[in-house]
């Protein structure tokens, strides 16, 4: 590799890699953006799962929304056995979802918070695996945890820079509410990432829908303009890349 | 005068004072597992009566200090002999936020109840009246 060639992360997503010159620039934040059902959670933990089965790179996967035992069920049926992997510390899931029982039920909040609790729980998992690979799943639930949104903004620059600092890249997922025209609840989401990555889900007839994906911005890439066919096959998410969507 | 006070107080804070008195019912913890020995607690009342506050900050967290400083002053107020308080560093002890989905600091808890931000001392006078209601609960139920 010569010393002007960025380091690259496989995705660990079949023909993803092809339309970023070979992978996500390490240490970098990616941000995948899309509207409910568009295969968001699925893509961040593929990019976990084969990041730890097929490249040697241990991952943490955070979930804000999902509770782990319905992630595993759901990943299984593409082949991908997430709970061999957290025994065999492989991987970390880290359930910080709605669904915890001991979680307090917040009754106030005052704008004079930041997010280091959740930066300690992170960067401890990361510590322990060596992890080279983190996903944040999803980003948007915080918009609902919190009402301070002018905090969360700020505090998400400090909280993806103390991530990536650690050599990680980092995966943050964002649902875009229905009729929104952003990447997302915050309307900064794009800044916060140096890659942008959106998934479709588009209505073509009265009967069917089809899936597509797009590599909106990857700064230092000679990224594909192109809106691409993607599925989601019986073992996961596939792109296919000399493939254009019909949807759009 | 105290007693007129405290009626008029509860009067026009009952539905919060019941919020935390289902709460607590249900989600009552004890934190003592997570505490570590060196970090600081006040009131050595060890029965059931204690209230018990929990505030978790970091070594980064800048609101944290003046967060710690208003409930120190509230549970004086308060009478701090039934109260104790635990601080969680979770600089130190990431696994205790982890355990409770703590994301923000500072967090106080107090029953099954949390505030984030630095707390105003209403809030925490709401927050602890619930738990003093429901652990005279306890000792009626037993």
């Amino acid at each position: 590799m010569s010393d002007h060639e960025i380091d690259r992360v496989k995705t660990g997503i079949p023909g993803l890699d092809e339309l970023i010159e070979g992978g996500f620039p390490r240490g970098d934040t990616i941000l995948i953006a899309g509207k409910a059902g568009t295969g968001k959670s699925i893509l961040a933990t593929q990019f976990i799962y084969k990041g730890a089965t097929d490249y040697n790179e241990p991952g943490v996967f955070v979930t804000l929304e999902e509770p782990p035992h319905l992630i595993k069920r759901n990943m299984i049926q593409f082949g991908m056995d997430l709970e061999s992997l957290v025994n065999n510390k492989k991987i970390a899931l880290v359930d910080l979802s709605p669904s915890k029982k001991v979680t307090p039920v917040t009754i106030g909040e005052y704008p004079s918070f930041d997010l280091s609790g959740l930066e300690a729980i992170i960067l401890n998992h990361v510590k322990k695996l060596k992890a080279k690979r983190v996903v944040l799943d999803t980003l948007s639930i915080m918009a609902y945890r919190f009402k301070s949104r002018d905090i969360l903004r700020e505090e998400f620059f400090k909280l993806t820079a103390n991530i990536t600092r650690t050599g990680c890249t980092l995966l943050l997922t964002s649902e875009i509410p229905a009729h929104h025209q952003g990447l997302g609840v915050f309307d900064i989401e794009a800044f916060l990432a140096s890659g942008v990555i959106v998934l479709y889900n588009e209505k073509i007839s009265d009967t069917s829908r089809s899936r597509s994906i797009e590599v909106l911005k990857l700064r230092g890439s000679k990224h594909s303009s192109r809106i691409h066919s993607m599925r989601i096959t019986d073992e996961g998410i596939r792109v296919w890349p000399g493939e254009i969507s019909s949807g759009h | 005068m105290i007693f007129s006070w405290f009626l008029r107080f509860v009067h026009q804070n009952i539905q919060v004072i019941n919020t935390a008195l289902n709460y607590a019912v249900s989600q009552n913890q004890e934190c003592d597992h997570l505490v570590d020995k060196k970090q600081s607690r006040i009131s050595s009342k060890q029965d059931d009566e204690s209230i018990e506050i929990v505030l978790f900050k970091s070594d980064s967290c800048a609101f944290c200090p003046r967060a710690e400083e208003v409930i120190r002053e509230t549970i004086e107020d308060f009478g701090s002999a039934v109260f104790e308080l635990k601080i969680i560093n979770v600089t130190e002890n990431p696994e205790a936020a982890e355990e409770y989905g703590i994301f923000a600091l500072p967090t106080v808890m107090i029953g099954g109840l949390s505030v984030t931000g630095i707390p105003e001392r209403d809030m925490l006078m709401k927050m602890v009246l619930g738990a003093r209601v429901m652990s005279k609960k306890k000792v009626v139920l037993k």
